[in-house]
């Protein structure tokens, strides 16, 4: 009891409320803005961050994170645009509605709901990350590194259209990884020469040229896109007869949000995607659904949501982001000096009871700032691309300076962006990229310690039902959906034979 | 055998299904080919490390791994394309637009912005930034593009350095900042 009430505590200073505040109000600046996502917004943040001390910088980001996933609503009712991809799903009921004359009240439902779902992961987070890391403190080095290759495996399903291209640009991460002084060995690796690659490729800025350079260099192609005006809305809370009717769907959803985020690589628009899937499969009118269904809203809006607490417990108590943002969270995590891992839930409990707090505190915020304030959030969008896009540059130019202040780490930021950019056009997501390159470092790392203790003998790690466990899950990762089709196909060619029989 | 005009024909024909082998997909193959080529060469030249203090893991053993899993992955990659039409998947919609000559421009101006920084200094390569992006986007309002070049760097350098405590390159205000 004593940490939460300390983790409370650490939060509940004006200094970190006004920090909250601010991260709160970004989110949902930045989840409006359609093409910057929470995700690129954290990466942005994380230099300024590095001024602040960890509990208020992590509680920032994390605030950031919550309110990012709700914002994208706004413009996906408004104008049929989602901020954000988790929003995706929220406008193909939102943005009927809102022509129906109602954006209020879909703004309002998907305020609730969102608040819901990421009330309800948080009860789980604060559950959950305490156990997993009680079981997560009797594991070794051989489990850590299945643990972490399962987390690698997840990549192939991470968001995107291929989980070869996931696949492969995760290992690019893995191997970008690699550069620097071996651990082991002391030999340099893939350092061609240049001093700054001696200590290793930092996180910061290659996190700021994917996710702001790769996506300001695609914003350059849509200059010719006219932006959709905002009309002039009244926002209000649902009707008691609206909270009867979605208050299983947000349970559904809030239930497959959460279990979705708490799985290594799933994010919010997976978990929004099922959510709505769901709210359809199990509604009686079904033929509402894409004509305005207020569960249509509900039901993505309380998965995504949901999904933000449940990223966070693995990233927290196993060390392996459960999202792409909460890879970004990770990151900032160790650059502040932190081991995210059991040790950190074992050791700091009123860290992790303070990133709790902050983001319970989140999500009330963005009820109470969100719901008056959406009509003027919502104006975000009227800011013209050719201002808000080399503001955006600028930022990046100088949190990536501002790190080491140092010119090297902008052209890495700049040359990251490049590739970021070539990479999203032919279906390589940064997000499996950065995944792999904070993954990558424990998978070495660990892999290295078990092959010491294990006097090189490969075979030694199947001694461990832990370490099995996580192969055969790995392997499910991997190849889970070609297993599946396999089965239904011999199950499919099976069934017209018994009928032949039976004939 | 099929005459010229046929094969024209066939390669127009309405509803053809994808080809086996992607061509986009065969040239990123190459080139992951030829990367991964380069940085296993690499590889050869470090340091070799004896047996006992490597500990039997070579440095070059993980990286090597890594490179052979990019290898056999990229080797599928040309004929990814056609199965994922079967399922309906298509991955060349966010490719099919060819890379307009704006963006080749933008990334040029930013790498000019980044270049010429050390000699600007931090501060006017802020400017330069607000000034060279919005123009080339085609923002013409000069009432818009400069308050902005002069007010959104100010607020920048007043967060970092006022605020985060950042030293900015002075470039070539330096005499002005002494």
């Amino acid at each position: 009891m004593e940490p939460i009430l300390q983790g409370i505590e650490l939060i509940f200073v004006p200094y970190h409320f006004l920090l909250i505040s601010i991260g709160v109000v970004l989110g949902v600046l930045v989840g409006a803005l359609p093409g910057l996502s929470s995700t690129m917004a954290v990466a942005l943040l994380l230099p300024f961050t590095l001024q602040l001390p960890p509990i208020p910088a992590i509680a920032m980001m994390a605030a950031l994170y919550c309110a990012g996933t709700f914002g994208g609503s706004i413009t996906a009712i408004l104008i049929n645009t989602p901020g954000a991809p988790p929003a995706v799903a929220t406008a193909l009921d939102g943005y009927p509605l809102a022509q129906k004359g109602e954006a209020g009240r879909a703004l309002g439902i998907a305020a609730v709901s969102s608040v819901t779902g990421g009330m309800f992961s948080l009860v789980v987070f604060i559950l959950a990350a305490p156990l997993l890391a009680k079981v997560a403190l009797s594991f070794r080095p051989p489990e850590y590194f299945a643990l972490s290759l399962f987390g690698l495996s997840m990549l192939a399903s991470i968001s995107g259209k291929s989980s070869l291209r996931n696949m492969i640009a995760g290992a690019f991460g893995v191997l970008v990884s690699t550069i620097g002084v071996h651990l082991t060995t002391g030999v340099e690796r893939f350092v061609f020469g240049i001093s700054e690659f001696v200590e290793g490729v930092d996180f910061v800025p290659v996190l700021i040229g994917l996710f702001a350079m790769g996506e300001l260099l695609n914003q350059s192609q849509k200059l010719d896109t006219a932006m959709e005006r905002i009309k002039s809305i009244a926002i209000k809370l649902p009707s008691w007869a609206d909270i009867v009717k979605i208050r299983w769907v947000m349970l559904r959803s809030s239930i497959i949000g959460t279990f979705i985020g708490i799985l290594p690589a799933e994010g919010s628009t997976v978990a929004a995607i099922i959510g709505y899937n769901e709210a359809k499969r199990w509604s009686k009118n079904k033929s509402e659904f894409g004509k305005g269904a207020i569960e249509g809203i509900a039901g993505p809006e309380a998965a995504n949501n949901a999904a933000t607490g449940g990223a966070m417990v693995p990233t927290l108590a196993l060390g392996i982001p459960g999202s792409g943002t909460t890879a970004i969270i990770l990151a900032a995590l160790m650059v502040h000096g932190f081991r995210p891992g059991p040790y950190l839930v074992q050791n700091t409990p009123h860290f992790v009871y303070a990133i709790f707090t902050a983001m319970f505190v989140a999500n009330i915020m963005f009820l109470i700032i969100g719901l008056p304030g959406a009509k003027l959030f919502a104006r975000i969008t009227l800011v013209p691309r050719q201002l808000l896009w080399p503001a955006v540059f600028v930022f990046s130019m100088i949190g990536a300076y501002a790190y080491h202040q140092s010119l090297f780490d902008v052209w890495i930021m700049l040359i990251a962006g490049l590739i970021g950019f070539v990479m999203l056009r032919h279906g390589f997501g940064p997000a499996p990229f950065v995944m792999g390159l904070i993954l990558g470092r424990l998978v070495e790392e660990f892999w290295s310690q078990s092959m010491i203790i294990f006097d090189n003998n490969w075979f030694r790690f199947l001694e461990s039902w832990v370490v099995d466990l996580f192969l055969v899950l790995t392997i499910f990762g991997l190849f889970g959906s070609v297993i599946f089709k396999g089965i239904n196909k011999v199950v499919s060619r099976m069934k017209p034979e018994g009928r032949v029989l039976e004939d | 055998m099929t005459s010229g005009g046929d094969t024209t024909r066939e390669r127009k024909g309405a509803g053809r299904p994808a080809s086996f082998l992607h061509r986009t997909d065969l040239w990123i193959t190459v080139v992951l080919l030829a990367i991964c080529g380069a940085l296993w060469y690499e590889t050869t030249r470090w340091d070799t490390v004896i047996q006992q203090l490597s500990q039997n893991i070579p440095p070059t053993f993980f990286p090597r791994i890594i490179l052979g899993c990019i290898i056999v992955m990229s080797l599928a990659l040309p004929f990814e394309n056609h199965f994922k039409k079967k399922q309906g998947t298509d991955l060349d919609d966010e490719r099919s637009n060819r890379v307009v000559s704006i963006t080749v421009i933008t990334a040029l101006a930013l790498a000019l912005v980044v270049a010429l920084s050390q000699w600007l200094g931090t501060d006017l390569s802020m400017v330069l930034a607000c000034l060279l992006l919005p123009v080339l986007w085609g923002e013409r309002r000069v009432w818009v593009v400069l308050p902005f070049a002069i007010l959104f760097p100010l607020a920048v350098r007043l967060l970092f350095v006022n605020g985060l405590k950042v030293h900015f390159l002075p470039g070539l205000l330096a005499p002005l900042l002494e």
